[in-house]
């Protein structure tokens, strides 16, 4: 058994076309029976109408140009922005590798210096004695 | 209207610019509808196509072309429909009405006296339409001013049929509400 909400539901779609041969047929013969089913359909009927009214013209040759024009502009800067996206990309791609490099060699490579160990300190007496001790040259 | 049925099997593969030649015409007459006025729709169809030009690589070819182009087309002028309308309730009413022109509402007609009558039904048709929820309005956009299919229209909103059929009577319940108390207030 169908509801009165279902019915609502298979009329509208009646109306749009939407309906099968027998669902089609049951519609018919069901708003030769409801009144106020026939009334709703004369009423989407006039809706359909005054939507139609909204139908806008087809754009003008103008206006086609106009905007095909504004989107070839948009196009390139769509182009650009990336074209700039992509050379930062590579500016930081380039520093990052830089400073990776530049870490490694830190890291694995000394510079040679001036190395200075410091002695023991009873070597140091030692040297200082032996030092002292010199006899006194004769120049 | 009816979708073309090509299946991306049978597509080349097309630029945003070839789709631009196709369609840009079309998701204009789609803005229009939508309740975009001539200036906004054209912004509109441009943000559209960079839309596609940016997802065109995305499209992994489920649908038809021009479903998913619909379907990016929909999405995108309902977030730029928001921000037209956040635009214009920033801006005083009379500074952004003198951009705002409804084409079809703003017709001469060949018998002068029919002008004002039909120009004003259109107006009041418009502003009820514009009163309906956004899902209310799109499928009623799709159903009676694109003459769409409901499996078309299902497709591009990504809901189910049985949705779309429910949702296409509700909206027309509503929208017959709205005219009548519009012509109640003016009547008033």
């Amino acid at each position: 058994m169908i509801n009165n909400k279902q019915w609502k539901l298979r009329t509208s779609a009646w109306f749009d076309g939407e309906c099968s041969d027998i669902d089609s047929a049951e519609v018919r013969s069901h708003l030769l029976e409801d009144n106020a089913a026939r009334l709703e359909v004369q009423q989407w009927r006039d809706l359909r109408a005054d939507l139609q009214l909204l139908q806008p013209d087809a754009a003008s040759g103008e206006c086609i140009k106009r905007m095909k024009n504004r989107f070839q502009e948009g196009l390139s800067h769509e182009v650009y922005a990336y074209s700039k996206a992509v050379r930062w990309l590579n500016v930081a791609a380039a520093l990052l590798l830089a400073l990776s490099i530049g870490g490694w060699i830190a890291v694995n490579s000394k510079a040679p210096g001036i190395e200075v160990y410091a002695q023991e300190s009873n070597q140091l007496d030692q040297a200082i004695h032996d030092f002292l001790s010199r006899p006194a040259s004769n120049d | 209207m009816t979708l073309p049925k090509s299946t991306p099997q049978s597509t080349p593969r097309q630029s945003a610019e070839d789709l631009f030649e196709l369609y840009s015409a079309k998701i204009y007459g789609l803005a229009l509808k939508c309740g975009l006025s001539a200036k906004d729709a054209e912004d509109g169809v441009q943000e559209v196509f960079i839309k596609v030009q940016r997802k065109l690589d995305t499209f992994r070819g489920e649908s038809a072309l021009s479903t998913w182009l619909y379907r990016v087309a929909i999405n995108t002028l309902r977030d730029h429909r928001r921000k037209v309308t956040r635009y214009s309730r920033a801006q005083s009413l009379t500074e952004y009405s003198e951009s705002n022109v409804v084409p079809a509402c703003d017709r001469t007609y060949s018998n002068p006296s029919l002008d004002a009558e039909r120009n004003e039904r259109c107006l009041l048709v418009r502003n009820a339409l514009q009163q309906l929820p956004e899902k209310f309005r799109e499928v009623l956009v799709l159903r009676e001013l694109e003459g769409m299919s409901y499996r078309d229209i299902s497709r591009i909103l990504e809901v189910k049929q049985g949705t779309i059929e429910s949702r296409i009577y509700r909206a027309r319940t509503r929208l017959a509400l709205e005219i009548s108390n519009l012509e109640g207030d003016l009547n008033d």
